[in-house]
């Protein structure tokens, strides 16, 4: 056999290889043999993790887990644990920077547990970043798990000066100092990305530190106290931009000729948002836990963004927005809206690219599309109202109309406990909508229940409901809510539901005399899901799995039911503005 | 069509398109050191053969991520000479989707061994004394644990 030649491999690709372990991993690895030790001592990306030094079995040391988890003040103490760490650090960092200072850093991690006041931590940790940055660091990322307290300021003033390499920054649960005692200004030439979570800075301190970033090319801000009120003006590479604010989110943008990407989001409101010309901007999300109200935000997309093409809006807050919402773009392919309250009440949008179109409200809102595709897909979630009548199935069935001919997918959520008494939707209604609406083609019909909340609706105005959805519009595919019950115990609606269609499933059936007005249109009904049987009876004896079942119809219509068909006398009716 | 000699004599053709994934290989080309051929004393005929079937298919199959991945995980079956072989030629030929696939075998390997079972199979020689490997075992306790 053979005599197989030792493995030899150059320190470069150990390094390589190191990259795609973790810490402890590369430490255990280290023992190999002397030249993977020496490729350990001279990675040039080091991770240094106190989570590795506390046995987590040990109830001493879930303090300083806990202290991750921001839980716990005091007090505690598994120093031990803590100071083996420390130890480690600074014997590496100490070892390096004597015996190997040809070798470069290219990247250094540092996550730790501090208590409160400890100081000595702090001055370890701004020995050990000085020493970083002598080498030459490119990638910064420290992040502190302190609890409540944030005591460790960031040696902002001695590191970043000298920091000529640094190139990303990314800190978290750290304190900026109020100002700089130098007298020379910050500048970071290379830094271009900067990412500050959980870290107090001040306004003044903020944009010091910014105006020295020229390069800066994604930036993200995720709570920081401290920081109020954000001007990013004349950042000619900033391409993304974060920005997750915990109060009100004052921001101004401007001459930001890069940027791409735009994340806002506040807890609360959203009204001093201001966003200049961005060229290149394509994707905009706006968030607010309130609502927005600042309606310049969406004037002149065309001239202010004229390559965007992903919207989403989200006001999770039930407070009144903005009523009226006009949006021209030639670039947009994707809107989403989500709204939890009674706004916006109308809907004007010309974006003859768009592809997809989301919307979700409470409401049902004026829409008016200057330009539906059939290329698009619209997918519209709409909640009912505490008292379903005439107009409301109007509203609905012009906001389906007005989608036409775009790809429709349309859910509703049922009425459910939470909205309280339940007006009985009348039985007159049914004919009101059978006469004046001329059935559109939809892909599919959504009915769903929010979580926990079973529908409060009773069964007659249920029976009502589904006449009337299946009046305004012909699905595709019709998808009933997940029942959590034996079929048996009762989800009248469910069970209404598999025995009109059940009547539609063979040509025979088809030719017999049908109770529902819609049912004349039905050709042809199959289930879906579950897989069953044409001929399974589909009665109380079947059973389903508690949970997760999940109903779902393809039906066929008969196309001269529909739209498209010589009732195009009614339909130009509801089609003028 | 771009001809490459293996250390080992043999001949390769190649569309230049395709040997470009070789960052040596493009600036060879750009630099006009590839009139006639191109030596690439570091790599063995075998191993040259292996890296060219990888860029081969990574440019035809470009945009078929399914493809490419079922590809990339046969492709890293080989013994473990072979491998070591292919890094150093990935690395040599600067062919990064080829040393990063490689590398992470390696490290996919080593995590869940021994120490002394990466040794064997690595076929690292172990050149500690028994009193300097139990010191850094000592020190590095933490990562035993």
């Amino acid at each position: 056999m053979e005599k197989e030649v030792p493995l030899y491999l150059p320190e470069g690709i150990i390094h390589h290889i190191f990259s795609f372990l973790n810490t402890k991993q590369r430490a255990q690895a280290s023992l190999l043999s002397k030249a993977w030790l020496k490729a350990w001592r001279t990675n040039p990306r080091l991770d240094f993790d106190d989570r590795y030094f506390h046995q987590i079995k040990n109830p001493v040391c879930k303090f300083f887990e806990d202290q991750r988890n921001c839980s716990l003040k005091h007090p505690g103490n598994c120093s031990s644990c803590e100071e083996k760490f420390r130890a480690h650090v600074s014997n590496y960092t100490l070892l390096r920077k004597h015996a190997y200072q040809d070798h470069h850093i290219e990247e250094f991690n540092l996550s730790m547990t501090l208590i409160k006041d400890d100081y000595v931590a702090c001055d370890l940790i701004n020995t050990w970043l000085g020493f970083a940055v002598e080498f030459g660091v490119k990638v910064l990322q420290v992040t502190l798990h302190q609890g409540l307290y944030s005591s460790y300021t960031l040696a902002i003033g001695d590191i970043l000066p000298k920091a000529e390499s640094l190139t990303e920054l990314r800190v978290k649960t750290c304190r900026f100092p109020m100002q700089i005692y130098s007298e020379r200004n910050i500048m970071c030439k290379n830094i271009k990305v900067l990412k500050f979570e959980e870290v107090y800075i001040t306004n003044e301190m903020f944009h010091c530190l910014i105006a020295g970033c020229p390069s800066i090319n994604d930036l993200v801000i995720i709570d920081c106290r401290g920081l109020n009120k954000i001007e990013l003006i004349n950042l000619c590479s900033l391409k993304k931009l974060r920005i997750y604010v915990k109060n009100d989110l004052n921001i101004k943008v401007d001459q930001a000729p890069c940027l791409e990407n735009v994340e806002l989001l506040s807890l609360e409101w959203m009204n001093f948002v201001q966003l200049g010309t961005s060229p290149n901007l394509k994707s905009l999300s706006l968030y607010s836990g309130r609502c927005i109200r600042n309606g310049q935000l969406f004037d002149d997309f065309v001239t202010k963004f004229p390559r965007l093409e992903y919207l989403r809006v989200i006001e999770s807050g039930s407070f009144a927005g903005l009523e009226r919402i006009n949006l021209t773009s030639h670039s947009l392919k994707h809107i989403h809206w989500f709204s939890n309250s009674e706004t916006p009440k109308e809907l004007d949008i010309d974006a003859p690219s768009l592809a997809s179109f989301s919307y979700s409200n409470q409401i049902i809102p004026n829409l008016s599309f200057a330009s539906a595709s059939s290329n698009m897909r619209s997918c519209i979630s709409i909640c009912c109202p505490h008292l379903i009548d005439y107009s409301w199935f109007l509203r609905l069935y012009k906001l389906v109309l007005n989608l036409v001919p775009s790809r429709i997918s349309l859910g509703i959520e049922l009425p459910h406990a939470k909205h309280g008494f339940q007006e009985t939707i009348e039985d007159r209604l049914i004919a009101m909508i059978a006469s004046t609406c001329v059935p559109v083609q939809v892909e599919e019909l959504k009915l769903y229940t929010v979580a926990k909340w079973s529908p409060n609706i009773d069964e007659h105005s249920c029976i009502n409901l589904i006449d009337g959805l299946l009046l305004a519009c012909h699905p595709k595919t019709l998808v009933l809510p997940k029942t959590k019950v034996h079929l048996s115990a009762g989800n009248f609606m469910i069970k209404y539901l598999l025995n009109m269609l059940a009547d539609r499933r063979d040509e025979e059936s088809c030719k017999s005399t049908c109770t529902k007005l819609w049912q004349n249109d039905l050709k042809k009904v199959v289930i879906k899901q579950p897989p069953l049987d044409c001929n399974t009876s589909l009665d109380e004896s079947v059973n389903f799995e508690s949970g997760k079942m999940q109903i779902i119809f393809a039906l066929e219509w008969d196309d001269n039911a529909s739209l498209n068909s010589s009732k195009a006398r009614v339909r130009s009716r509801y089609l003028e503005p | 069509m771009i001809v490459l000699n293996s250390s080992d004599g043999a001949t390769f053709e190649v569309e230049e398109s395709v040997a470009v994934q070789s960052q040596t290989i493009k600036h060879m080309i750009e630099d006009n050191c590839a009139d006639t051929s191109i030596p690439l004393p570091n790599v063995n005929g075998v191993t040259l053969a292996r890296v060219l079937e990888y860029i081969k298919k990574h440019a035809e199959a470009k945009d078929d991520e399914e493809g490419l991945k079922s590809f990339d995980a046969e492709f890293v079956k080989v013994d473990q000479a072979s491998l070591f072989e292919i890094i150093l030629a990935a690395n040599y030929l600067d062919i990064k989707g080829l040393l990063d696939l490689t590398c992470q075998t390696v490290a996919d390997q080593i995590k869940d061994l021994t120490v002394e079972e990466v040794r064997a199979i690595f076929n690292i020689m172990n050149d500690f004394t028994p009193e300097e490997e139990a010191k850094l075992r000592n020190d590095h306790a933490w990562a035993f644990e």
